[in-house]
Order: C-alpha cells, then structure tokens, then sequence
C-alpha cells in the first residue's frame, strides 16, 4: 500500500491511495495518513482510482479523519473510488458523512472551503 | 476441475494473506466475475478478521477452516472456528444514520457483508461456529 502525498498547503491536502486497504494495508499507511489528515487540519482530498480493495479498516481509516476534521470544520473528500470500491463504500452508508466525488475540480473547492 | 478450495488457517491476521490470493486464483480460474470475486474476499477478511480478534477466551492457538465452494449457479463459502459461541449476525449497526460526530468507527464489517452477499447464515454445531456465505457467481446487470 503506498501512500503519495500530491499536494499540501495551508488551504488543503490532497492525498492519493494507491493498492489494497485490507489489513495489512492500512497497518502500512495510517500513522502516515493520520499525520496529513488529522494533524495537519486542513481540507483533504483523498484520491482513491489506485485503490483496488477495501474493507472496513478501510472505512475506519476516512471515517476516523472525518470526524477529527470535522472537529476544525474541515471535510474529508473521497475521489474517484474504483466501481467495486465504491460499492462498499455505498453498503457502509459513509457517503451520507463523508463527500464521494468524481470530480477533481470540485473535490478540491469543498476541501478549501 | 476442483470445485472446492478447502485451507485451514491459524488464528493470526497473516495468515489471511495467503488465504486470499488462493481464494483469487481459484475463482479466477473459474471464470467467476469480478464482483463476485471482490465481495467472497471481503466476506472473508471481515468475518476472520473478527473471529481471530473477538472469537476466543485464550492465547491459544486455534485452527480455522475454510471452505469455498463453486456451485452451477452460486459460491458457497463456510467458516468453521472452534471459539466460544458468537453469531456476528446479531450485531446491529449503531448510529447507521447518526451525523459524523456520533457516528461509530467500528462495526461496518458485518454489516456491509449482510449488504453486498445473497446470503448470509451461521449455526452452532459440535461446539463449532459455522458462518456459511453464498453470492450468485454472476450478477444480474
């Protein structure tokens, strides 16, 4: 699982995802994606077309920097799932708390705003 | 050509590595499609992962076994555990509709499982938990 980190400033972060969020997984990236997500309290667009499986520890993970970003008034945005991903996502309900977008564009404005 | 991949595994979070590039390869070579595919594994990480974190009383280890079978219409995959008696489909999702500051971390597993499979059924046998799962090998459009 590899995190990239695209692009950070002080009007948001906008992170890519890349391989299977399963267990091990996300044990490889969270304290690095908790550290641009909760941490840093801005915006984050999470980019999500190199994810090709994910699970619940998955969902913990945006839910989780969600709710702490929440806390700063900032949002969590989900970019471009993969059709079975978004799947998941979907079943979980998390779209009701946490924006899916397809759309660079506007996934960036509501992580500025 | 074998219909049914059988792996007994211990309860340890690595060992579901392995268990899921067999499971990918055996329906893989099956023709079964994508989804079907995607959510046999997502069953089986969620419901392992929860047997080996909530399912015993020691620091024993246990043995787990796994069957998955390829059937005309459909993949029928059991879990059979020897820890102490628990049915995950019990659970409820708390707060499933609650706004983000109430809503719960945990206990998304089970749930997006009874979502996304056909079928989801478990029983106690022989003082054995037995979590049967069934998904259509192809779904309708």
């Amino acid at each position: 699982m590899e995190l990239k980190a695209i692009h950070t400033d002080d009007s948001y972060t906008h992170l890519a995802l890349v391989g299977k969020l399963d267990i091990p997984g996300v044990g490889e990236i969270e304290n690095k994606f908790i550290g641009y997500t909760a941490a840093r309290k801005k915006g984050a667009v999470i980019d999500l077309s190199g994810v090709t499986f994910m699970g619940s520890m998955g969902l913990r993970l945006f839910l989780s920097a969600a709710k702490a970003l929440h806390r700063e008034n900032k949002v969590v945005v989900l970019l471009n799932p993969q059709p079975l991903v978004r799947e998941v996502l979907d079943a979980s309900g998390i779209g009701d708390v946490v924006a899916i977008e397809s759309d660079e564009t506007a996934a960036v404005a509501k992580a500025k705003a | 050509m074998e219909t049914t991949l059988r792996r007994t595994i211990t309860n340890e979070v690595h060992e579901l590595e392995s268990l899921m590039n067999a499971t990918t390869n055996f329906l893989e070579d099956q023709n079964v499609d994508a989804q079907a595919v995607y959510r046999v594994k997502l069953a089986l990480e969620e419901m392992i992962t929860n047997i080996i974190k909530h399912g015993y009383d020691d620091y024993e280890s246990h043995q787990i076994d796994v069957a998955i079978e390829l059937r005309p219409e459909e993949i029928v995959g059991t879990i059979t555990d020897d820890g102490h008696e628990f049915n995950p489909l019990e659970q409820e999702l708390k707060n499933k509709n609650a706004a983000l500051p109430e809503r719960k971390v945990g206990g998304l597993g089970i749930h997006i499982i009874k979502e996304l499979l056909n079928e989801v059924n478990y029983r106690r046998e022989n003082e054995k938990n037995i979590l049967e799962i069934k998904m259509r090998r192809n779904q309708p459009a």
